[in-house]
């Protein structure tokens, strides 16, 4: 009996349920017309006119316990107002949102109980005083058992590797150390979901890729479900099992990040180096005419595979330019994006 | 409620801590304080040279009516002063969006923000101005007085509370009212003196629309019969149960104006967002 291991299974069940329900969400706002003019200004002192801007509609998704779910577009296509609802800081005009079996906006003080935000603009971090006591206050906030916080603590700092700085004033930390103790200050309650807006928004490439291997392993270990906002593309490419894509408040596409990228990676790019300057005009078949200049003599091409065949388009190529150096690279999900958008 | 307490002074017990950080700051802040609440003493007495008395009030009356004021706004800026950053564009700025996410009352959480430490100046003018009139007017101060006088140290606490809430209260819907609050603000200048000095109108304003005058100035008359109270007859029996009735009523129907208010405003945001 003395010296027997006992070991802990960790058991992942096999079809996961859904901890996010959203279904045709719908969100209208009164946005005030402001007026250029002096005598504008005045009338609308005594007469106030408003557009309405429909900034969510008929947004549908779920999303399943444990999975960390990437939702991006461009500014103004609804993600903030989204995880405003999917948060409970706001009600949405129409539709219905179950999150963790609650309707956020109804049961907010319950509901936030279980959940976690980071704001990558706004710290909950006290400015003057060591990282650790922020952490205190929070347990206190979070009414959080001391075991439970000593656990979590221990855990979360090994994770993120702040155990180094701690006891520093937050006021002394880099942007980087203050976005992993941010994140750390989010965790320390055991929420269920994590919600991260711009985690990694300026950044340099170390910290990126701290924080980005800390989510990971905080999905992997702990089960928590992460909702992720992002303008830069790698931490949804690196990260998420699941994207949404919002263009204008409609979801454009909502599902496997592997399937978008399939979907519209059809298109592959042709990066040529050249010897010496070349006169697009001059060339007899021009295969650059649809090139897009990448550095001196350097060009890159898009191929779309459906209507070109590579082979042919390498040929063509070869024959015609005074090639140095030649690549094939497939688009990346920002390529991809940006290219969806315009 | 007797948590959200614990929790409150845990936290707070945190901030004094992050304040002390900055004793600079405290002292030249407090300093500053020291020297507004000087130089109003100083042209009291300049005034009180010439003549015996100001509205009715003697100068050691006006001193207890000071004394009050200085007590209670002390003890406002002290527990009370983090909503005006929100109401200069804080809740804009995501403010809102961080205590809505958070598992506590958004209102305690926007106290927990800070504790001002300059408050000691006022608090302890406040006082000693108390002290020393309480001592020179040779009244009887009985253990029932001394319940009335915290008493209305509550009650005048409620006000600027509920006046505070109200205003800061319209940022929800315009992005920030700290200008108005400001205005507002100003008209405590005027309760420095007695308000019977005022035209009706001003008293009006002191007394029922911006009721600072309720804070000191009433309070101070349940223990000077001389005195009329202004805009309102009322027999002399019954002189001290009306004062109390008055500045009682005032404060509930601000904090009940205020919670309205804050509530309407929160709901708002639910709807429009920040």
């Amino acid at each position: 009996m003395f010296g027997e291991k006992v070991c802990k299974v960790q058991l992942i069940p096999e079809h996961k349920m859904n901890i996010i329900e959203v279904s045709n969400i719908t969100k209208n706002y009164k946005v005030s017309k402001g007026k250029s003019s002096f005598q504008g200004l005045l009338s609308s002192l005594l007469k106030n006119e408003y557009s309405v801007v429909n900034a969510l509609k008929g947004v549908s998704f779920n999303v399943k316990e444990g999975d960390i779910c990437g939702v991006i577009g461009l500014n103004g296509a609804g993600k903030s107002t989204l995880i405003k609802i999917l948060t409970g800081a706001m009600y949405p005009t129409s539709g219905s949102c179950v999150v963790n079996s609650k309707v956020p906006y109804k049961e907010r003080e319950i509901y936030v109980d279980k959940i976690g935000v980071v704001f990558g603009q706004r710290s909950q971090l006290l400015w003057d005083l060591p990282v650790k006591h922020s952490f205190v206050i929070l347990r206190h906030i979070y009414r959080i058992e001391k075991k439970k916080f000593e656990d979590n603590l221990e855990y979360f700092t090994k994770i993120m590797g702040i155990d180094k700085f701690i006891d520093t004033p937050v006021r002394m930390l880099s942007l980087g150390q203050r976005m992993r103790a941010e994140i750390v200050s989010t965790l320390l309650h055991d929420p269920k979901l994590l919600f991260l807006d711009e985690p990694t928004i300026g950044l340099d490439l170390i910290a990126k890729s701290t924080i980005r291997r800390a989510i990971k392993q905080l999905s992997e270990e702990k089960g928590t479900t992460v909702i992720l906002t992002s303008h830069d593309l790698d931490d949804i490419d690196v990260l998420c099992d699941q994207l949404v894509v919002l263009d204008s408040g409609k979801v454009i596409h909502d599902g496997n990040k592997s399937d978008f990228i399939n979907k519209f990676r059809s298109n592959k790019k042709i990066v040529v180096e050249v010897d010496g300057q070349l006169d697009l005009k001059q060339l007899s078949k021009n295969p650059l005419k649809e090139a897009s200049i990448v550095a001196d003599n350097t060009y890159s091409i898009e191929v779309d595979e459906q209507t070109q065949k590579l082979s042919e388009m390498l040929k063509e190529l070869v024959n015609e330019l005074p090639i140095v150096d030649l690549s094939i690279e497939e688009n990346s999900l920002e390529d991809i994006v940006h290219s969806l958008y315009h | 409620m007797a948590e959200l307490i614990k929790i409150y002074l845990r936290v707070i017990a945190y901030r004094l801590y992050g304040a002390a950080q900055y004793k600079m700051d405290f002292l030249v802040g407090m300093l500053g304080l020291l020297v507004q609440q000087l130089i109003i003493l100083i042209l009291l007495f300049t005034i009180f040279s010439g003549i015996d008395s100001l509205g009715g009030l003697t100068l050691n009356q006006v001193l207890f009516m000071i004394g009050l004021g200085q007590l209670v706004r002390g003890l406002d800026i002290a527990y009370n002063d983090y909503i005006w950053v929100e109401a200069f564009g804080g809740f804009s700025e995501g403010s809102l969006y961080q205590y809505l996410t958070r598992p506590m009352p958004i209102y305690l959480q926007i106290l927990m923000n800070r504790v001002n430490t300059e408050s000691v100046g006022p608090i302890a003018i406040g006082i000693a101005l108390l002290a020393v009139s309480i001592h020179r007017l040779n009244v009887e101060f009985n253990v029932n007085d001394f319940l009335v006088l915290a008493y209305f140290i509550f009650t005048g606490a409620v006000i600027l509370f509920s006046l505070k809430l109200i205003v800061a209260s319209l940022s929800l819907w315009w992005g920030r009212s700290g200008e108005l609050m400001q205005v507002i603000h100003e008209f405590v200048e005027f309760t420095r003196y007695p308000v019977s000095i005022y035209g009706w109108i001003l008293q009006s304003v002191l007394l029922v629309f911006i009721p600072f005058g309720l804070v000191s100035f009433i309070p101070t008359l349940y223990w000077i019969e001389s005195v009329p109270i202004p805009l309102f007859s009322v027999p002399a029996e019954s002189r001290k149960l009306a004062i109390l009735a008055y500045v009682t009523s005032i404060s509930i129907i601000y904090f009940l104006l205020g919670s309205y208010v804050w509530r309407k405003g929160l709901q708002s945001t639910a709807n429009t967002g920040t």
